[in-house]
C-alpha cells in the first residue's frame, strides 16, 4: 500500500468523523440551538362609539383630531383590532421581536341621507380612512390592513450586568405621561437596569431616513435615568434633543426642541406621589413664521389607596399665559409655547390620567384644538384639574370583577380669546370595567362635556375643528358654533392573550 | 446614598442597596429590581434578600408583598432560605392603560417599595 492511499484512507476517516460530528455538534451546541418559539400573544379587541363628535374632520386635523362639524349629527361607527406578537427566544440573553397589528378595520358612519355625511369609502363611511379605501370589511375586500408595529433584536451585553441593546422598531415614550412623544419608532437603545438604577440611551431615526428627502428626517435622542433615592422614593431624570427636520419649512437652519426633566415618585402610607417638571426650549417654524419658543409643564399628582377603591387628585400646568397664537400673529420673536412631538401627533397633551379617560371619552379637552395643529403652540397652555376615583363595585373573591370608574377634568386655558375668557370646560367620564373571565374583559363607558365660555365667539378655536382657517377659506362662517351638550357612549371587548 | 455618591459610577454596575440597620442586630434587605418599566403581558420576578448585620445571608426570615394592583406569588416559600425569597409580579388584567402600579417588600421590619410603570405594548421604554 502506497503512503498516498494510506493519507487517504486516514483523510476519509476523518472527514466522516468531521462530517458526523459536526452534524451533531451543530443539532445541539447551545450557542446555536434550533430557535424556540418561546411566546406568541397579543390582543384582540372590538370596540364601538356612538357620539356626537364622533366624526373625524380632514379640515378640522385629521384622524386623531376628534373634530364634530358644526351642527353635527349623531353617529355611530365600530371598529375591530388583531395585534399579534411573537417573541424567538434562542436563549435568556436574547430575545427576536416581531408584532404585527390588523386594524383598526372600522364600520359603519353617517347615513347617505344626512346632508352633513361626508361619505367616504364604503367601509370608512363618514370616518377618516384608517386603512384606506376598499381594505377590510367591505363586501369583497380584501386590501393591505396590516401594519407591523414592532420587530427588533434585544440582548444582554458583555462585561457589565444589567447592561443590554436593543435595535429595530419599537414603541417608544418618555416618562412624563407621553407628555413629550409616544409612538413605534426606528432606533437603537442601550439599557441598564439592575439594582437600584434603570438607565437608557436611545437614538431615533424617523421615517426614511437618509434614503429620501420628501419626508421627515428628523433624528431623536434621548437619555434617561431613574435612581431609588429612599426604600420608599425614586427619583428620575432626562434630556430630549429632537433634530427638526419636518418642521423646518424654508428656514436656512436647522431648527431643533429639547426638553429636560426631572420626576419624583415616592409613597407614603397608602398614597402614591408622583410630580414631574418639563423644560422645553427649541427654535422652528411654526406654521406661518420661524421663532424661538419656550415653556415649561409640570403635574403633580397623588393616589390614595383604600378599602374601598382609589381616589386620585392631579394638577397639571402647561404655559403658555401671554397667549402664544397672539404672539405668532404680532411676529413676536419668541414665543411662550410648550411644544412637543406628541402633541404634533395628537393635536394636544393627551389627559392620560393613569387610567383609560382616552380611552372612553375619547379625552374630549385633550384633542379639540385650534384645528391647525397644536404643534404650533397655539394654544396649548392650559391648566388642568383632575380628579379620579376607581371602585370595586364586588366584594371578597370577586372584588377584581367589575370595578366602576368615575373621572372629572376641568380645562383652562392659559391664554384667553378675544373675550377674556379663560374657562374651556369640564369633562366627565364614567364607565365600568367587567373583567369577565381571565383575560377577556368588557368595558363601558359614557363621556360629557361641558364647554366652557372660552369656546365661544372664539375664531381661532371653534368646534368644527377649522377656526377662521375654515371660516375664510373653506367652509364660511364658522366662529361662534357653540355645541354645548357633547357626549360619547363607548363599549369595548377585549380579550388578552399571551 | 452616601455609599452611593463615594462610590461615583460605581452604582451604576453594582446591585440594590441594602436598606436597614448598618449594626447591631438589625436584619438588612435588597429588593432587585429597585423599580421597573413592564408591559401589561410580562411577569416579572422579584428578588428579595435579607442579610444580617455582618452582611451574611439570613435564613427564615418572613417576607411580606404588599401590591397595589395584581399579585405577587412566592416562588416557593416566604421565608427566606439562603438569605432570599423570590416572587413573581403579575398585574391586574385588564388592558393596558398606562398606570403605576407598586409592590411594598416588608422584612424583618424594613420595608421597600418596587415602582412598576406599566406602559402599552406598542410604546414603551
Amino acid at each position: 500500500m502506497s503512503v498516498s492511499a494510506s493519507i487517504l484512507r486516514v483523510a476519509i476517516v476523518v472527514g466522516l468523523f468531521a462530517f458526523w460530528t459536526g452534524h451533531a455538534w451543530c443539532q445541539n451546541l447551545a450557542v446555536f440551538p434550533k430557535e424556540d418559539l418561546l411566546l406568541i400573544g397579543g390582543d384582540f379587541r372590538l370596540r364601538s362609539i356612538h357620539s356626537n363628535m364622533a366624526a373625524a374632520n380632514e379640515a378640522g386635523g385629521g384622524e386623531s383630531g376628534g373634530f364634530p362639524v358644526a351642527d353635527s349629527s349623531t353617529k355611530s361607527f365600530f371598529d375591530t383590532r388583531l395585534r399579534l406578537y411573537w417573541d424567538f427566544r434562542p436563549s435568556e440573553l436574547m430575545r427576536v421581536h416581531y408584532r404585527m397589528e390588523i386594524g383598526d378595520v372600522r364600520f359603519g358612519g353617517c347615513e347617505s341621507s344626512d346632508v352633513d355625511c361626508e361619505m367616504g369609502s364604503d367601509v370608512s363611511g363618514n370616518l377618516v380612512p384608517v386603512i384606506g379605501p376598499g381594505a377590510g370589511g367591505g363586501v369583497g375586500a380584501d386590501g393591505v390592513n396590516v401594519e407591523t408595529k414592532n420587530i427588533f433584536m434585544e440582548m444582554m451585553l458583555p462585561l457589565i450586568r444589567g447592561l443590554s441593546f436593543r435595535g429595530g422598531i419599537f414603541g417608544y415614550g418618555d416618562r412624563y405621561d407621553f407628555n413629550i412623544l409616544a409612538d413605534d419608532f426606528a432606533g437603537l437603545q442601550l439599557n441598564y437596569r439592575r439594582g437600584d438604577v434603570s438607565a437608557h440611551l436611545v437614538y431615533l431615526k424617523f421615517f426614511e431616513g437618509d434614503t429620501r428627502d420628501n419626508a421627515d428626517d428628523s433624528d431623536w435622542v434621548g437619555i434617561d435615568a431613574e435612581y431609588k433615592l429612599t426604600p420608599s422614593t425614586t427619583v428620575a431624570s432626562s434630556f430630549h434633543y429632537w433634530s427638526d427636520q419636518e418642521n423646518k419649512g424654508e428656514l436656512e437652519v436647522d431648527p431643533f426642541q429639547y426638553w429636560i426633566g426631572l420626576e419624583v415618585t415616592t409613597r407614603v402610607g397608602p398614597t402614591l406621589l408622583n410630580g414631574y417638571a418639563i423644560l422645553n426650549q427649541g427654535e422652528g417654524y411654526f406654521g406661518r413664521r420661524s421663532g424661538k419658543n419656550g415653556g415649561f409643564n409640570a403635574s403633580v399628582a397623588g393616589d390614595y389607596f383604600l378599602s374601598f377603591g382609589t381616589l386620585g387628585l392631579q394638577a397639571q400646568y402647561i404655559t403658555g399665559e401671554a397667549g402664544s397664537k397672539v404672539q405668532l400673529e404680532n411676529g413676536d420673536a419668541d414665543i411662550g409655547a410648550w411644544l412637543s412631538y406628541k402633541n404634533h401627533m395628537y393635536q394636544g397633551p393627551g389627559i392620560i390620567s393613569r387610567g383609560s379617560i382616552v380611552d372612553i371619552g375619547d379625552g374630549f379637552n385633550s384633542k379639540w384644538g385650534t384645528g391647525n395643529g397644536y404643534f404650533n403652540g397655539d394654544y396649548n397652555g392650559r391648566l388642568l384639574l383632575i380628579a379620579r376615583g376607581a371602585f370595586p363595585v364586588l366584594q371578597k373573591q370577586y372584588r377584581d370583577r367589575v370595578t366602576l370608574h368615575v373621572v372629572g377634568a376641568y380645562d383652562m386655558a392659559a391664554a384667553e380669546n378675544a373675550n377674556g375668557d379663560s374657562d374651556r370646560g369640564i369633562e366627565f367620564d364614567v364607565w365600568a370595567h367587567v373583567n369577565i373571565m381571565p383575560k377577556l374583559w368588557l368595558r363601558l363607558g359614557a363621556a360629557y362635556y361641558m364647554t366652557g365660555d372660552w369656546w365661544k365667539n372664539n375664531t381661532d378655536a371653534s368646534f368644527d375643528g377649522c377656526g377662521r382657517w375654515c371660516s375664510e377659506d373653506l367652509a364660511g362662517p364658522s366662529a361662534g358654533s357653540d355645541p354645548d351638550n357633547v357626549w360619547q357612549f363607548s363599549a369595548r371587548l377585549q380579550y388578552d392573550f399571551g | 446614598m452616601m455609599r452611593c455618591l463615594a462610590a461615583g459610577l460605581g452604582c451604576l454596575v453594582f446591585a440594590a442597596l441594602a436598606y436597614g440597620q448598618d449594626g447591631g442586630h438589625g436584619y438588612r434587605l435588597r429588593v432587585e429590581p429597585g423599580m421597573m418599566t413592564m408591559r401589561h403581558t410580562e411577569r416579572p420576578r422579584l428578588t428579595v434578600a435579607v442579610e444580617d448585620a455582618s452582611g451574611q445571608p439570613a435564613d427564615d426570615v418572613q417576607v411580606d408583598f404588599t401590591v397595589s394592583e395584581g399579585v405577587v406569588t412566592p416562588d416557593g416559600s416566604s421565608r427566606t432560605q439562603d438569605g432570599r425569597v423570590t416572587g413573581t409580579f403579575t398585574p391586574a388584567f385588564g388592558g393596558d392603560d398606562p398606570r403605576r402600579a407598586f409592590v411594598v417588600v416588608s422584612a424583618a421590619g424594613h420595608e421597600v417599595t418596587v415602582f412598576i410603570d406599566i406602559v402599552p405594548a406598542v410604546y414603551g421604554r
